[in-house]
């Protein structure tokens, strides 16, 4: 059990900076989802916290110990890799036993901690088979029980889902959050998808070309997103962004084809005029019948029906936005429909730095 | 996954395929049905008719102790080659795959002694191994009489050997950074972060996975060194001193060529491909069952 913790660190290849100063703190046991996009820098982060990626500045700490120079075998970290990683000429049990028999535990120590393992990963039939007799649900088994059965301070997990299928993904979600819940160790999950980061993460760390662009619980970072790209990241489908600027006296915006929109905080008179970016998710905009006032107007492009809920794709202006909705209407592509928001889901973001302006208080 | 060609025409792929099996068999198939045929004949060495004499050739070389003798050369020849070839290449190819830049450089530089003839080598060597110039001079006038390899048998083995190992690196040290190239990362990773050390890695992970690569060359190493010792060895030893160097297939040459006992010589090339055959065969009963294929 360890807190992880990172000071402004940094790492180049060659000439080539791919991380930016980062700073983290994860506490002990917790459950951290690293979220980003590809080349982000995410999985080089959880390199390094492992030992795998020298660190070129700053500090990572594990528990009370600075690691940077520490072998990897030093640290307590058991990691589960995107592609597994099984030793493809062992059998399951030799992948999972490969640890306690590198240390020289006993035969029978041994054996017990494997069988152990393999019943609280349900894959006690499965330990004589090689990895390539193996299923990908039942391989990504044994690769968590070979990080399992270390018991180790910290687990690491570089995207272990993205190989798996849609419904074999969302059934080993649940079970890795399961299995934090009865082990409590200390946890970083690094993923590109944004659901498995909002369903998983005790705290989310969304990163963006090598920096963090914000920290919290999955909750805040959805409810108020730092920055334009966490609000774009964040959430599915993506929040609408629409350009706009903002009033005299501050207290609203104007956009094209949406009127004015007044704030319920106002973002102060001296930012009159600026440009900002308005945004607002999907599932906060509701079709209001028409004449009865509302946002703004949108011309119905053509709509998606999920079934449970539909999604209208809506042009206004020169801007798309999508109207996340649970009614039935009768809508048909060509309708201009009236939309409206609660002020409170509105937000509204610097158009130039991407960052939330706090004025306005969508929280 | 096997390839499936669809050639509309029936004779092309026949016609494509006919200068190699004219070269295997004017080249292999043809000299060795006849030395199996002069094998079983007295045949005399300016022509004229073969006499039949059954297995009376195979049962005078097996009373030979001198053939007994080539033969345990050749073993310890073929032992040592092997060894230090496929030892030496397997670690500099561990070298090299840890360098990550200039590696091209590295690969082509280490990949030239391929490219030289055994005999060029050969001769190189033999200047390097002279007594009486050089290093080994520097040696003699110290300790005199430390090095002759042209008086010494064990020296002549020990040059030859060196000469033979020294060629064959190149080809062992390709095929065994090849194959360590094509491990991935994450096996090493995982057990680095499972604890192992990188001798525990190298033992436990690496070579397992390296293995089918390993059998294929101890394979061709070992039928190498059996036949192809011959070009070092006419430009070094010629079999000497006294036949200490004399391995099978240079004994063939010699009691063929030389001293024109054609039939002799016969039953010795088939004792050889027999041989060679049958280390083959041991090498894929016994070593082959302990190596994982990946899938």
């Amino acid at each position: 059990m360890a807190n992880v913790s990172m000071r402004q660190v940094r790492k180049s290849f060659g000439a080539t900076e791919v991380i930016h100063g980062i700073d983290i703190d994860i506490g002990d046991g917790e459950f951290a989802v690293i979220v980003g996009p590809s080349g982000c820098g995410k999985s080089t982060l959880l390199r390094m916290i492992a030992g795998l990626e020298a660190v070129t500045a700053g500090e990572v700490a594990i528990g009370d110990r600075v690691v940077n120079d520490l072998e990897p075998k030093e640290r307590d970290v058991a990691m589960v890799f995107q592609n597994y990683g099984l030793y493809p000429h062992m059998t399951a049990f030799q992948n999972i036993s490969y640890a306690l028999r590198i240390a020289r535990r006993p035969k029978a120590e041994i054996r017990e901690r494997v069988e152990r393992v393999a019943r609280i990963l349900g894959i006690e039939e499965l330990l004589a088979r090689k990895p390539s007799q193996l299923s990908g649900g039942q391989r990504q088994r044994v690769a968590m029980g070979r990080a399992i059965i270390r018991e180790p301070d910290v687990f690491l997990f570089d995207e272990p889902l993205s190989n798996l299928d849609a419904k074999l993904r969302s059934q080993m979600r649940v079970e890795i959050k399961r299995l934090h819940d009865e082990l409590k160790a200390t946890s970083i999950f690094v993923t590109h998808d944004q659901v498995e980061a909002m369903t998983m993460a005790d705290r989310l760390v969304v990163m963006n070309q090598g920096v963090i662009e914000q920290t919290g619980t999955p909750r805040q970072v959805y409810r108020r997103p730092g920055s334009t790209y966490v609000a774009g990241f964040i959430g599915a489908p993506a929040m609408n962004l629409l350009p706009a600027t903002l009033s005299d006296d501050g207290a609203a915006v104007e956009g094209r084809g949406m009127g004015r929109i007044a704030l319920p905080n106002g973002a102060g008179p001296d930012r009159s005029g600026h440009r900002v970016m308005l945004g607002v998710r999907p599932e906060h905009l509701a079709v209001v019948a028409d004449g009865s006032g509302g946002l703004l107007a949108a011309r119905l492009l053509y709509a998606e029906d999920l079934g449970a809920s539909r999604l209208l794709h809506c042009a206004v202006g020169d801007d798309e936005l999508i109207v996340h909705t649970q009614d039935e209407t009768g809508d048909r592509p060509g309708d201009t429909l009236r939309l409206a928001a609660d002020p409170a889901n509105l937000h509204l973001f610097d158009a130039e730095s991407g960052r939330r302006l706090e004025a306005v208080d969508g929280g | 996954m096997i390839k499936r060609v669809l050639f509309r025409n029936r004779l092309l792929p026949y016609l494509l395929i006919l200068p190699e099996v004219l070269i295997v068999f004017v080249f292999f198939y043809w000299p060795s049905a006849k030395a199996l045929f002069w094998s079983f004949t007295l045949e005399p060495p300016f022509g004229g008719f073969a006499q039949w004499v059954g297995l009376d050739n195979f049962r005078e070389l097996f009373s030979s102790p001198e053939y007994y003798e080539s033969a345990g050369i050749t073993l310890i020849f073929a032992f040592w080659t092997t060894f230090i070839s496929m030892g030496l290449a397997l670690l500099l190819a561990i070298f090299v795959d840890r360098v990550i830049r200039g590696l091209v450089v590295y690969r082509t530089v280490l990949m030239w002694p391929y490219a030289v003839a055994a005999p060029a080598a050969a001769v190189a060597f033999q200047f390097i191994f002279q007594p009486g110039v050089g290093f080994f001079a520097f040696l003699n006038d110290i300790w005199p009489g430390i090095w002759d390899p042209n008086i010494v048998g064990a020296d002549a083995m020990l040059m030859v050997i060196i000469a033979a190992s020294w060629k064959s690196i190149t080809y062992n040290f390709i095929f065994f950074l090849a194959g360590l190239q094509a491990i991935p990362r994450t096996f090493v990773e995982a057990a680095a972060l499972d604890g192992a050390g990188p001798i525990r890695r190298f033992v436990t992970i690496v070579f397992p996975l390296l293995s089918p690569t390993f059998f294929f060359l101890l394979v061709i190493n070992v039928t190498d060194s059996f036949t192809e010792g011959f070009g070092i060895i006419n430009v070094m030893t010629q079999g000497g001193p006294g036949g200490a160097t004399n391995i099978l297939v240079y004994k063939i040459y010699q009691d063929g060529f030389i001293g024109l006992d054609l039939s002799g010589s016969s039953a010795q090339s088939v004792v050889l491909m027999a041989l060679v055959v049958l280390l083959t065969f041991v090498q894929f009963k016994w070593i082959e069952r302990r190596i994982h294929y990946a899938e």
